[in-house]
């Protein structure tokens, strides 16, 4: 992982991917169409990203006193469900590049990207049978809750930001955008792995609240940072696009900010540009959005926002994990909350 | 939204983050903690200076966990099963074998090791024997990391020809911090295999 984050993220992060990507690959079959499916569904998962919500998992459950061993399943579940996510996700948004390579869609068309999602999907819930062993069929039986909770919000805050790129939505704040957030990036980015990791580690004595409160100000600030990097970001190691999002239509936290300081004309020109397939949408057009952003302070807006949120996030981690004692885990927790504001992919 | 000075966007972040988390909260609807879950496993020791409340707690964490039934290893180590409630295996049929869960649950801070699990004969209330169940432990010796639980599969053997009831006996722990502990074992519900009809 090429990054300027510290080196103690940088290591306790690799070591989660690694023990990942060993139990993802144990659960793979072995037979089964290997070209249209686990070819590029194995391709895709060796891809490098940033194992951000397994490691919240475990370091959650951890902190609490639980062994690697009974926060595994769960955090492989989150990390083959987030590979399913981001594959449809790059079919919803006409995506073009993805952890430094061509998307799914754009490397083997729509139809088995779709299914390759659907793979992956089907994946993330052999893990969750062993919970049952691990944890017994009460504790099994709530962490499915929690799983369940978290793919109805995620798919809800998709279609919300769907349904406002299709209906050409323009009056919006805020709020509208972290309550969309909450559902599409939090949930299963921060929220539900802290969620989960805390409950199977505290043995379901953890205050949740303090927990999802911490994880929705740190998601948030997550959500905000990636799509300041999707502006600002370096493309070699940001994976994506740069500029994509605009050219998506994405009602990110800079385009509500840059839509509720324009003049007319200007707003017009916006409503126009975001009315329409992303194909229609000129290199010229996408340039003199991302100047009008710069201009109407909306990359500043955003960056003072995300510190804001990071604030809050920072705030809540003494209350929903303060209490804890020292430990690398708990440290990872601490620390994430730099990792996600300051990060460069 | 318009020209905006950071604390404005601060306080502006502040409170669309606090009711992006009330429709949160909202929506899921944890439980509000009762004082002792707001304690937090940093207060363990706290409350098992109190040894009422771990009873208490340990006897909900086990059935809210795992709906079987556990036993708890360590320094402050106790049957915590006098009150009546039994490690059930079974039913099952003479020929055959009857299993359970055991969960070996730490709450200290260090690992434990050196545990044995031994079984004992099974007897019925007619006096009726098993001498020799054939114990079966998936961990004959297991460590039970610190703040932690493991699963034990335990089987009996029920021989041919062993009569109908249930069979009660033991299963002893020694060895790790602590007294040795017993957990009561029952073998429900034997039935004989019954005769071909034909």
């Amino acid at each position: 992982m090429v990054t300027s984050a510290p080196p103690f993220m940088v290591d306790y992060l690799e070591a989660v991917r690694s023990g990942v990507a060993e139990a993802v690959a144990a659960s793979l079959p072995e037979g089964g169409p290997r070209s249209s499916l686990y070819g590029p569904l194995t391709e895709f998962l060796g891809r490098a990203g940033k194992s951000i919500r397994p490691a919240l998992c475990i370091a959650a459950g951890r902190a609490h006193g639980s062994t690697t061993e009974r926060v595994l399943p769960s955090s492989v579940a989150l990390e083959l469900l987030h590979n399913a996510f981001l594959i449809h996700d790059d079919v919803e948004d006409g995506s073009i590049s993805r952890r430094g390579s061509p998307t799914m869609h754009a490397e083997h068309g729509v139809p088995i990207a779709i299914n390759v999602g659907d793979g992956l999907a089907a994946l993330a819930l052999q893990p969750l049978t062993q919970n049952l062993v691990l944890l017994g069929s009460s504790m099994h039986n709530r962490v499915m809750a929690e799983f369940g909770e978290l793919l109805t919000m995620t798919i809800e805050g998709q279609a919300i930001e769907l349904g406002w790129r299709a209906e050409n939505t323009v009056g919006l704040a805020s709020q509208d955008y972290l309550e969309m957030v909450a559902l599409k990036t939090c949930a299963y980015t921060t929220i539900f792995p802290l969620r989960i990791g805390s409950l199977i580690g505290s043995w379901g004595r953890a205050d949740l609240s303090e927990v999802s409160r911490f994880g929705l100000y740190l998601g948030s600030a997550f959500q905000v940072t990636d799509d300041l990097l999707n502006l600002t970001g370096a493309e070699e190691l940001y994976g994506k696009e740069i500029d994509g999002d605009i050219a998506e239509g994405k009602r990110t936290l800079m385009l509500i900010h840059l839509l509720s300081t324009v003049n007319r004309a200007e707003r017009e020109f916006l409503v126009g540009f975001l009315d329409g397939e992303r194909s229609s949408r000129s290199a010229d057009d996408i340039a003199s959005v991302r100047s009008m952003m710069d201009q109407r302070g909306s990359i500043q807006f955003a960056r003072q926002y995300a510190r804001a949120l990071a604030e809050q996030a920072a705030s809540a981690f003494d209350r929903a994990f303060g209490a804890l004692p020292d430990s690398p885990d708990r440290r990872f927790l601490a620390e994430v909350v730099d990792f996600v504001v300051n990060r460069d992919l | 939204m318009s020209e905006q000075n950071a604390d404005e966007v601060r306080r502006e972040a502040f409170r669309a983050a606090a009711a992006a988390v009330d429709r949160f909260l909202e929506r899921v609807g944890d439980p509000v903690p009762d004082e002792l879950n707001k304690l937090g496993v940093a207060s363990w020791d706290r409350f098992r200076s109190d040894l009422a409340r771990v009873v208490d707690l340990n006897l909900e964490m086990v059935r809210d966990a795992f709906g079987l039934y556990g036993t708890v290893l360590g320094p402050e180590s106790f049957d915590r099963d006098g009150t009546g409630g039994k490690l059930i295996l079974g039913p099952g049929t003479p020929g055959s074998a009857a299993a359970a869960i055991l969960w070996l649950h730490n709450f200290d801070a260090d690992p434990i090791s050196g545990v044995d699990l031994v079984g004992s004969r099974l007897t019925s209330s007619n006096g009726e024997r098993i001498e020799d169940p054939g114990w079966s432990f998936t961990h004959s010796n297991p460590s039970v990391p610190a703040r932690s639980a493991v699963p034990v599969l335990v089987e009996v053997a029920i021989p041919p020809g062993t009569g109908g009831g249930s069979y009660e006996g033991t299963i002893s722990r020694t060895g790790g911090p602590g007294e040795p502990i017993e957990v009561r074992v029952e073998v429900t519900g034997i039935e004989p295999v019954p005769h071909d009809s034909w």
